[in-house]
């Protein structure tokens, strides 16, 4: 079931509305895992899509084709316009990605290694240094410039890996878990940039475990689960798929406690009707809706 | 095809700065192997060697001390960036696979070299008599290049760092006894010549023996040399696996 309608076909020569389209991709790993099975999926440009799912659901394997990392099994990705497939590195000239999992090369101080990498993707030596520096800067990477990567936290290699991506200042951003391992701070200050490139119509696609990170950074919100993506849409019409936008959460002397209804007044009158005096009202939060979604498409 | 060279510099660069990570122990590396090569070859010659046995010398010293400086060593670097995830971040840059590979051949070519000018200078020591030619200059690149071929499909088909680092120091050790350069090749038996004259080492061998003894440049084994290079290399680049399937 997907919230999104369908799209007529596109004439031949008409220019695609999306900045990302993933169409009935699948991916058979050796020994016959079927980890993505027949996936349609479109990024309009300038938008933030968040894809969601358990561990092994198969959104790094999603993330990783539309990257060009790994070849899909049948279906194709197009990102621009470009076929990932075919044109790879062409595509890959159009994106920065964090993979979810990669390692700076150690040896590498954190300046070097921005640099470096902005050279690979066409700027000069002069500007590459340049560029690195603005990224230093907004990454919060100031007092670790001169450090060797390999000397880094965890975190700060994760933050290093994020301004590697974009170094090139890429229309597409795609980052597989972008933020794992950072402290709150340093998540934020991750955000805030991603916000701006938001702001400054990049188009993004990331897999994120914190829903919370989701709910801020995301126009769009995918749910994934056994490789099949069974829904896309804003987290209000996910919501709107669930038992209640509305949420409210009791102590029900056994534990919490939760009412659902589509407005708040449902819940009102429901809390009312069970004499509950103390509780605490908000939306459902997209948690909630992941946590319902999940387990309905499971047991579908 | 100026972001193709340009890439490969800058991979070319990535490589060479691990050198100031290595720091002694890279010198060392390339002082110690080099040298210990040519010491435990002369040292099973008896006193008294002629000019020709000590070119022989020499000449197995260089093609030997060239291939684990590079064959060795790239197909360790290649695979340790690949299962420490180095790799990835290079795949998700637009840059051609064909770049980062002439950037990690150049960077194991140059260490071949430097590994081959150190043996060099401790020829007059030992008291072997060489006849230096600007021939050599290509004749050890070709050495160099001759196997890293199959240093690069060892390295991205290994399905471990550790089986990775295996089969490219037993194919070095299964070339290396195989290539008769210490000795002639009649003393191999005869279902092992074929195998002795199809190894760019034994070719190699014979044209920097040639080279170093004076009695020729760049000639009918270095032909051989470039022929076995042009398809190793052929086929390595054609199988180094960039994404996964």
């Amino acid at each position: 079931m997907t919230a999104l309608p369908a799209t007529a076909p596109r004439p031949a020569g008409a220019p695609r509305p999306f900045a990302i389209e993933v169409v009935g991709l699948s991916k058979r790993y050796h020994g016959g895992v079927l980890a993505n099975d027949g996936i349609e999926l479109r990024v309009p440009a300038g938008a933030t899509l968040g894809l969601l799912g358990y561990n092994g659901a198969g959104k790094t394997t999603l993330v990783r084709q539309i990257t060009g990392e790994l070849q899909p099994t049948s279906g194709g990705v197009h990102v621009m316009g470009v076929d990932v497939v075919r044109g790879h590195t062409a595509a890959r000239a159009l994106m920065g990605v964090v993979p979810q999992e990669a390692e700076p090369y150690g040896h590498l101080n954190v300046h070097e290694h921005l640099a470096l990498f902005a050279r690979l993707r066409g700027l000069s030596r002069a500007d590459a240094a340049r560029r690195a520096d603005e990224l230093i800067d907004s990454l919060g990477l100031g007092q670790h410039a001169k450090k060797m990567s390999r000397t880094l936290s965890g975190g700060l290699k994760r933050k290093l890996l994020v301004g590697n991506a974009l170094v090139g200042d890429p229309p597409v951003l795609v980052l597989d878990e972008p933020t794992t391992g950072l402290d709150p701070h340093a998540r934020r200050e991750v955000w805030s940039l991603l916000r701006s490139l938001r702001g400054r119509g990049r188009t993004i696609v990331m897999t994120t475990h914190y829903m919370e990170e989701a709910e801020e950074l995301c126009d769009e919100v995918a749910l994934i689960s056994d490789g099949r993506l069974f829904i896309q849409g804003t987290v209000e019409q996910l919501r709107a798929h669930c038992r209640g936008r509305f949420k409210a959460t009791y102590d029900g002397g056994d534990g919490r406690d939760a009412v659902f209804g589509q407005t708040s007044d449902e819940v009102l009158a429901e809390l009312a009707r069970r004499g509950i005096e103390e509780f605490s009202l908000a939306k459902t939060s997209l948690e909630d809706v992941y946590m319902e979604l999940t387990a309905e498409a499971q047991e579908a | 095809m100026r972001k193709f060279f340009a890439d490969a510099l800058v991979i070319f660069e990535i490589q060479a700065l691990k050198i100031r990570a290595w720091g002694w122990l890279y010198v060392f590396t390339l002082v110690i192997v080099p040298i210990g090569t040519l010491l435990f070859a002369k040292a099973l010659i008896p006193p008294g060697m002629s000019d020709q046995v000590g070119t022989r010398l020499m000449a197995g010293s260089l093609v030997f001390g060239i291939g684990i400086m590079t064959v060795n060593n790239l197909a360790q670097l290649m695979a340790m960036e690949r299962f420490m995830n180095m790799m990835k971040l290079v795949i998700t840059s637009p840059v051609h696979p064909l770049s980062y590979a002439l950037g990690v051949v150049a960077f194991a070519l140059v260490q071949g070299l430097a590994t081959a000018a150190i043996i060099l200078c401790f020829a007059p020591p030992l008291g072997i008599h060489v006849h230096l030619s600007l021939w050599l200059i290509p004749v050890l690149v070709l050495t160099s290049l001759s196997m890293t071929g199959m240093g690069i499909i060892i390295a991205t088909w290994s399905p471990t760092a550790e089986s990775s680092n295996m089969l490219a120091n037993t194919l070095g050790i299964m070339v290396t006894l195989l290539s008769p350069v210490y000795y002639p090749i009649e003393r191999l038996p005869q279902w092992l010549r074929w195998v002795a004259r199809m190894s760019p080492y034994t070719h190699a061998g014979q044209a920097v023996n040639a080279i170093l003894s004076g009695r020729g440049g760049f000639g009918q084994e270095s032909l051989l040399l470039l022929a076995i290079t042009a398809v190793g290399l052929t086929v390595g680049i054609r199988g180094l696996r960039w994404r996964e399937r």
